[in-house]
């Protein structure tokens, strides 16, 4: 189809029909069939939500705020390293202050979302160097 | 050597209300925390989760 049809809404319509058609046909959902990573975002608050985590879960979600810290953060990234688990960084919002501690996460995470100090009107006196959507590395002024 | 750890609520303005499905947030609040070891103080932010 993507020979036949040029890019733009006759093509879409198509594409997304036949996604779930195919989809029905297996009984299955189309994010199975196009193995797409799901990530447990809500249903990942800290170490102990490992003993519910569906198994359709590859990433789980890592904030500080609902960990409760780097500490826990760091636990839950070993377990979830072992299960063979991807990692998202996330946050919940605040100040470099608040971003930096997640930011020891990013070599073991396939995304890195702290971008909380951006949505605020003004950052902290000692904040995080952002070029574009690109966190820079910090110093211990910043923290740590 | 004592410790002395020291809280404080803050709340910052948003560059403009931050909206997901649940609500919407025009001003942020959250802990910010300094503990004090010698000449040494170590400082955190925590934002609430409900």
């Amino acid at each position: 189809m993507l020979e036949v049809l040029p890019a733009g809404g006759a093509r879409n319509a198509l594409d997304c029909a036949l996604w779930d058609l195919e989809a029905k046909e297996h009984g299955r959902r189309v994010w199975e069939l196009a193995a797409l990573p799901l990530c447990a975002d809500e249903s990942f608050p800290d170490h102990s939500s490992f003993a519910s985590l569906h198994s359709r879960y590859r990433v789980i979600n890592i904030k500080l705020d609902k960990t409760g810290g780097l500490t826990e953060a760091l636990h839950c990234a070993a377990t979830a390293q072992a299960r063979g688990l991807e990692m998202f960084a996330g946050n919940m919002l605040g100040t470099s202050l608040g971003m930096a501690p997640a930011f020891l996460l990013a070599p073991l995470c396939r995304w890195v979302d702290l971008d909380g100090p951006l949505l605020l009107a003004r950052d902290c006196e000692a904040a995080i160097r952002f070029d574009g959507p690109m966190m820079q590395p910090f110093g211990a002024k910043v923290w740590g | 050597m004592p410790v002395r750890a020291t809280f404080r609520l803050e709340a910052w303005q948003l560059r403009q209300p931050f909206s997901i499905s649940r609500d919407t947030t025009e001003v942020l609040g959250f802990v910010h925390c300094e503990i004090d070891r010698g000449l040494c103080t170590g400082f955190s932010e925590a934002a609430g989760v409900d």
